[in-house]
């Protein structure tokens, strides 16, 4: 009986371990650290070329953003930056609309 | 006329107050471990990024990323289970100098050291890490000590 009670309490420490795990993570998760990229490209109407906006095309320009025209990149570390020349002009993308993958 | 001189220690805690202690270091060595097995597990890749960019386990990365937080968990299991504390306690000074010597190896022959031990504890400076491994690894040191005090104690009232 002391021993299930023993268990019980230890089983609640790990709870609360599992808790302030996710708590602490949840703060440096991947998620928040997606930036905005500092250049934008914009789908045409028929969704096959990307071309350069001026500024940021869009104010509500988030992760679940559907906007053709928002593109957002993923932290440095985890693919080669978007630059202008990087991609030619008027060429065709296979992006999932909403999304260029840096 | 024979005597006989106990020597007794001025500083003495209760059979009850030491079983608690080494219970309450029990959870914290037991907390420590569920919460950065946890973090692995749900950052997984970013875990397995970290140590593929580590020269002196690059090899074994995909193995090691398994590993560690399945062992942690085990471990976390052992210290729970009262009957096997004991067990789970050599455990978590074997994994946690192991550790310990893979940070000053890190730190010796790596140009760029990643941590990516979890949690907040990632946030820790290279010394600070070691600083906090040596004091869980005295924490689990203690709590054996104790244990043996108080069988070596038992022994003693049969």
């Amino acid at each position: 009986m002391k021993n299930l009670k023993q268990i019980a309490f230890g089983l609640l420490v790990g709870a609360m371990a599992i808790g302030f795990s996710s708590f602490t993570n949840s703060a440096s998760s991947s998620v928040n650290k997606t930036k905005f990229a500092k250049t934008f490209y914009g789908l045409n109407q028929a969704g096959t070329i990307y071309s350069r906006e001026a500024s940021n095309p869009a104010d509500d320009c988030t992760p679940k953003s559907t906007n053709p025209s928002c593109v957002i990149s993923y932290p440095s570390d985890q693919g080669a930056t978007l630059t202008v020349g990087s991609l030619p002009a008027g060429s065709t993308s296979e992006s999932s609309p909403g999304w260029v993958n840096p | 006329m024979e005597s006989v001189i106990m020597n007794k220690s001025k500083f003495q805690i209760s059979e009850l107050t030491r079983e608690r202690i080494v219970i309450a270091m029990r959870w914290i060595c037991m907390a420590l471990f569920i919460y950065t097995a946890y973090a692995k597990t749900i950052d997984h890749d970013r875990f397995l990024k970290g140590l593929t960019r580590v020269h002196l386990i690059n090899g074994l990365a995909v193995f090691i990323s398994f590993v560690v937080p399945v062992v942690e968990f085990i471990i976390a299991l052992l210290l729970l289970i009262p009957k096997t504390a004991k067990i789970g306690l050599y455990c978590f000074i074997a994994v946690m100098t192991a550790f310990t010597f893979y940070i000053i190896s890190a730190i010796i022959w790596e140009k760029t050291l990643p941590c990516h031990c979890g949690g907040a504890i990632e946030k820790l400076s290279w010394s600070q890490h070691i600083w906090f491994n040596l004091a869980f690894i005295s924490i689990a040191i203690f709590a054996l000590r104790f244990i043996k005090l108080s069988t070596s104690f038992k022994n003693l009232r049969k």
